[in-house]
């Protein structure tokens, strides 16, 4: 018997799952092995598709019903968990092998106390009694970092915020100390401050106790923050493996690196390098090696036979690629920036929204009787310019009021106060000509590229349909302008008799894009466009939004949460926070302090690709209060980590100078310039 | 560019007959809208074709040969005024599809836009449209057709027009929670955003998008329109004598049952194997449509 080794918790070896479909059978897993140690984390990386969420569900033997195990072998502690029984399987789930699940708003059960749903967990697997069971549940929610655990089990989960349902669900996992915790995408819909506090829990948990987790995630950020190994998945088959530092700091597949060189870096300015092609058909699969298509150093010996992982420079750092030995480890740090053509800007404003407001009220005739008779205050006095040729970034975390911002400037909702003014004229104020001048110069991309489209209509329709109603175009004109938009997203002109079913998630968004500059806009308003999207996609879409800026010399409102993209796309950033702007200025301004303390809060919460940094995080507290009920004085003070009592709950701070910043840099804080300046804090 | 101006008119659209077959044959692959074509289409053809079938006038009587089974003259046999039953049942098919058919045509008229527009424009206009219907739909719809057919005068277009407003805030309703699953979408703020109008939206963008769920509602209830229209002949309100109609056969022949069963026997069968017929197409159109919008 050989002892030498540390036995891994869980082996997989050369897995693979198909899924039985009506189109053929499915290769969603093939030949996939990874090992788990005890007490580390492994994060499997993969873009949708990649088919990193099968293997979470293939260990839990939870497929679906046309999921099926066709080769190789899942083992926990060496024993096979493909032979047992439903009945055995149970007797593991939960209480050896966990899994948190990926939305939290779905995963709970809403009509049961958060507390009781823990308290399942331990009833199916322990003998407790009636005070055990409370006691070891409130030990469980302050483990995860749950305030006042004894109130909190009282709970209902749509009294929580989303980062505090995922905690819970994180509590269920370690409810029975499993010796596995697979989190599939545990941060994913989350904002980046609340995603901070979860990747930091983890981490907490990976020092507290003795518990392996599988990490699956597209993020790559999250996981070289968070894992000691990694596995990158591809189109079902395993690129690559190795320990974290390697794979970041020196990668040897071309997949991974095409990953690491899509991700927007903290390097204004630079052009990303989207992977070109798209993932292959997983019915009916190409010989040889599944990313040769898309793959820059593929030959033809690549597409002949099967690819075996080979070692790179130990055992530990393996890679599915022939070439391994022609090509150097890459580093995704000293890629060279090439140069990005400078845009002319001028000081010429093309939009101007003066203290604009807009509040919800209840409409209901009951709900007015019963309801709360406070607006929500949406939108509560913002101030702000676009100038021509400009790119200004809006960003803030979810319910800030950045899309009914954007939604009111381009006019699908009415304010309740305040103005929009384009090219210095009202917009409101406005005859039918001009409203129809105003329609056919901005354009507007939305977020969900599955929505944005109707999926009863085909491309060319969709295109058709804002050219013929807002210009003079003839049939013909109408026609080339189609097709010139089309090659404009880089598709070909077949795609006009496409339904919009049969486009890819990122060929929808290119269509959305395309009939957003259909009528040749000077001001297009971009509410998160990529943030829906894979990595690689994300890339060639916003390396696609620079060519238009450069092509239409337009303006845009780009709105997202994603401060990495803003900051590759973005000339001017605007923060705001329940309803009001925070901090605005230019990229260089807002990224260097003096920083209001919220852009800080925001600005140390973006994962790197770099897993041993050590920037100090500023977590916030509490959770954003309501917009029905804004805090008296400034909206940030109940978080803020430099909260000043009696300076800052007593009047509500203007947007002002920053002092010794640019004229253009603004703030609203109370606080002075040493303590903007301020890096560390209590 | 320039050279491909002359290629730019096969980017417009033509690709609908491709749709209309995988269509067609998906409904054939389920079983439910099988049985339920295999039955309609028979019933169709009958009663498209009923004066070629008929072998005789359907309201000529023969008082020498009341009560007769069947036979050759009269393959079906004959009723209490000896007027040929197999000419009546096929006749007959034609006035309970009339009534079937066009009162759910009539529903969907009213209940269609009424739905639409409540769910578009929701707030006010929604409460107070859909309150409306709420009270149509309070009543049963026999008792509120009967009422309709008191101010009325009795005929079979009077009984399509009640069966038609009792069957509309059933449309209104699906049409109306459809329309607020959809008017949320983004291509729908696409299109406010370039400042199309309401009715553009409401018919162009979302109608294509909701019609699985009407058509499946309208495909259902043409069944009950055609059970409640027999009802009405029943009681004498709906369909008059001496036109054919299945409902009004049966109210007679219950009361001649003693003296014979093949009067009651033929309309039975027929307005049975048509309501079930329009059902299962129901269901199986359901089926089908709910799959399809989850691809």
């Amino acid at each position: 018997m050989q002892q030498t080794k540390i036995k891994p918790v869980l082996e997989v070896q050369n897995l693979s799952v198909e899924y039985r479909t009506s189109s053929g059978a499915v290769k969603a897993l093939r030949d996939v092995s990874i090992n788990l140690k005890p007490g580390e984390t492994f994060g499997l990386a993969g873009e949708s598709g990649s088919g990193k969420s099968t293997l979470g569900l293939a260990i839990l033997n939870y497929l679906d019903e046309n999921g099926l195990i066709t080769n190789g072998d899942i083992r926990l502690h060496g024993d096979s968990l493909l032979r047992l029984d439903n009945k055995a399987m149970q007797l593991i789930r939960g209480k050896i092998i966990a899994h948190v699940p990926q939305d939290p708003k779905t995963s709970l059960n809403p009509s049961i106390t958060v507390g009781e749903q823990v308290a399942e967990v331990l009833r199916t697997h322990f003998d407790y009694d009636k005070i055990e069971l409370k006691r070891r549940t409130a030990e469980l929610f302050s483990k995860v970092g749950l305030p006042e655990p004894e109130h909190t089990v009282e709970r209902y989960p749509h009294e929580l915020s989303g980062g505090m349902q995922q905690r819970v669900l994180v509590a269920i996992a370690l409810a029975c100390e499993p010796d596995l915790i697979i989190m599939d995408e545990p941060t994913s819909g989350l904002d980046v401050t609340t995603k901070a506090k979860i990747l930091d829990l983890i981490k907490k948990l990976q020092e507290s106790v003795e518990t392996t987790i599988l990490l699956v995630s597209h993020d790559l950020g999250e996981i070289a923050e968070t894992a000691d190994r990694v596995g990158i998945l591809y189109a079902g088959e395993l690129m690559e493996l190795g320990p974290v530092d390697t794979i970041f700091s020196g990668s040897m597949h071309p997949y991974t690196r095409g990953l690491l060189k899509a991700v927007p870096t903290e390097e204004a300015n630079s052009r990303l390098e989207p992977i070109q092609g798209t993932i292959p058909d997983l019915v009916d699969l190409p010989n040889g090696c599944i990313f040769a298509d898309r793959c820059e150093h593929a030959d033809e010996s690549c597409q002949n036979n099967k690819i075996e992982m080979v070692d790179v420079d130990s055992e530990s750092h393996l890679s599915r690629c022939k070439k391994t030995d022609e090509l150097g480890k890459f580093n995704h740090k000293t890629t060279v920036a090439s140069d990005v053509a400078k845009r002319e800007r001028t000081n010429k404003d093309i939009l101007n929204i003066y203290n604009i407001e807009k509040y919800y009220q209840d409409t209901s005739i009951i709900e007015q009787i019963i309801g709360d008779p406070k607006p929500i205050r949406a939108v509560d006095g913002i101030d702000l310019n676009i100038r021509e040729g400009e790119t200004l970034g809006l960003v803030g975390e979810s319910g800030c009021g950045k899309s009914t911002l954007a939604r009111t400037v381009a006019g699908l909702t009415d304010a309740t106060g305040g103005s929009v003014k384009y090219k210095g004229v009202d917009i409101n104020s406005w005859d039918l000509d001009n409203n129809n001048r105003f329609r056919e110069e901005t354009g507007m991309v939305f977020q969900n590229p599955h929505s944005s489209l109707n999926p009863s209509k085909t491309v060319y329709q969709i295109l058709r349909r804002p050219i013929e109603n807002l210009t003079d175009l003839e049939k013909t004109q109408i026609n080339e302008r189609i097709v010139t938009l089309l090659e404009q997203v880089s598709l070909t002109k077949n795609y006009a008799q496409r339904h919009v079913k049969e486009l890819s998630g990122g060929e929808k968004q290119r269509i959305a894009i395309a009939r957003a500059f259909a009528t040749n806009p000077s001001f297009v308003i971009l509410d998160e466009p990529v943030s829906a999207l894979d990595l690689s996609v994300q890339a060639s879409l916003v390396n696609l939004l620079e060519d238009l800026r450069a092509e239409y010399n337009c303006s845009y409102l780009f709105i997202s949460h994603d401060l990495s993209v803003v900051k590759h796309l973005c000339d001017r950033i605007a923060v705001m926070y329940l309803g009001k702007i925070m901090e605005v200025g230019t990229i260089e301004e807002i990224f260097s302090p003096p920083h209001h303390p919220y852009t800080r809060s925001l600005l140390s919460n973006i994962s790197t690709l770099d897993p041993g940094s050590n920037v100090t995080k500023t977590y916030l507290e509490g959770t954003v209060p309501s917009a029905r009920d804004p805090p008296s004085g400034c909206n940030f003070c109940t978080r803020c980590p430099q909260y000043k009592q009696g300076v800052c709950d007593i009047d509500e701070p203007t947007l002002e100078q920053v002092p010794g910043s640019g004229s253009g840099h603004l703030a609203a804080c109370k606080l002075n310039k040493e303590e903007l300046m301020d890096t560390i804090h209590k | 560019m320039s050279g491909e101006t002359n290629t730019t008119d096969e980017i417009g659209p033509h690709r609908y007959r491709n749709r209309v077959i995988s269509f067609t044959l998906l409904l054939l692959a389920n079983r439910n809208a099988k049985i339920g074509i295999g039955l309609l289409i028979p019933i169709f053809t009958i009663t498209i074709f009923a004066p070629i079938l008929a072998t005789q006038d359907p309201t000529a009587t023969n008082y020498g040969q009341t009560f007769a089974p069947p036979m050759l003259d009269h393959l079906f046999g004959t009723d209490q005024y000896g007027r040929d039953l197999f000419s009546r049942t096929v006749y007959g098919g034609r006035t309970s599809l009339f009534v079937g058919l066009a009162s759910v045509a009539l529903a969907v008229a009213i209940g269609l836009p009424v739905g639409m527009f409540a769910g578009y424009y929701s707030g006010r206009a929604d409460e107070i449209l859909m309150r409306a219907m709420d009270v149509l739909m309070t009543f049963p719809p026999i008792l509120l057709a009967l009422l309709f057919l008191v101010i009325l005068t009795p005929s079979m277009n009077a009984a399509v027009l009640a069966i038609g407003i009792v069957f509309s805030p059933r449309i209104a309703r699906v049409a109306r929670a459809s329309t607020l699953s959809v008017r949320d979408e983004e291509f729908v703020q696409a299109c406010q955003q370039r400042g199309e109008s309401s009715k553009y939206i409401i018919f162009y963008e979302i109608l294509p998008n909701i019609r699985g769920p009407i058509v499946i509602e309208a495909t259902i209830r043409v069944g009950y329109g055609i059970m409640i229209g027999a009802a009405l002949s029943f009681l004498g309100l709906g369909v008059q004598p001496p036109t054919p109609d299945w409902g009004y056969m049966i109210s007679i022949a219950r009361n001649e049952i003693h003296n014979s069963v093949w009067m009651l026997l033929w309309p039975s069968i027929g307005l049975s194997a048509t309501i079930l017929g329009f059902n299962l197409l129901g269901d199986g159109l359901g089926d089908i449509m709910s799959t399809e919008y989850e691809e």
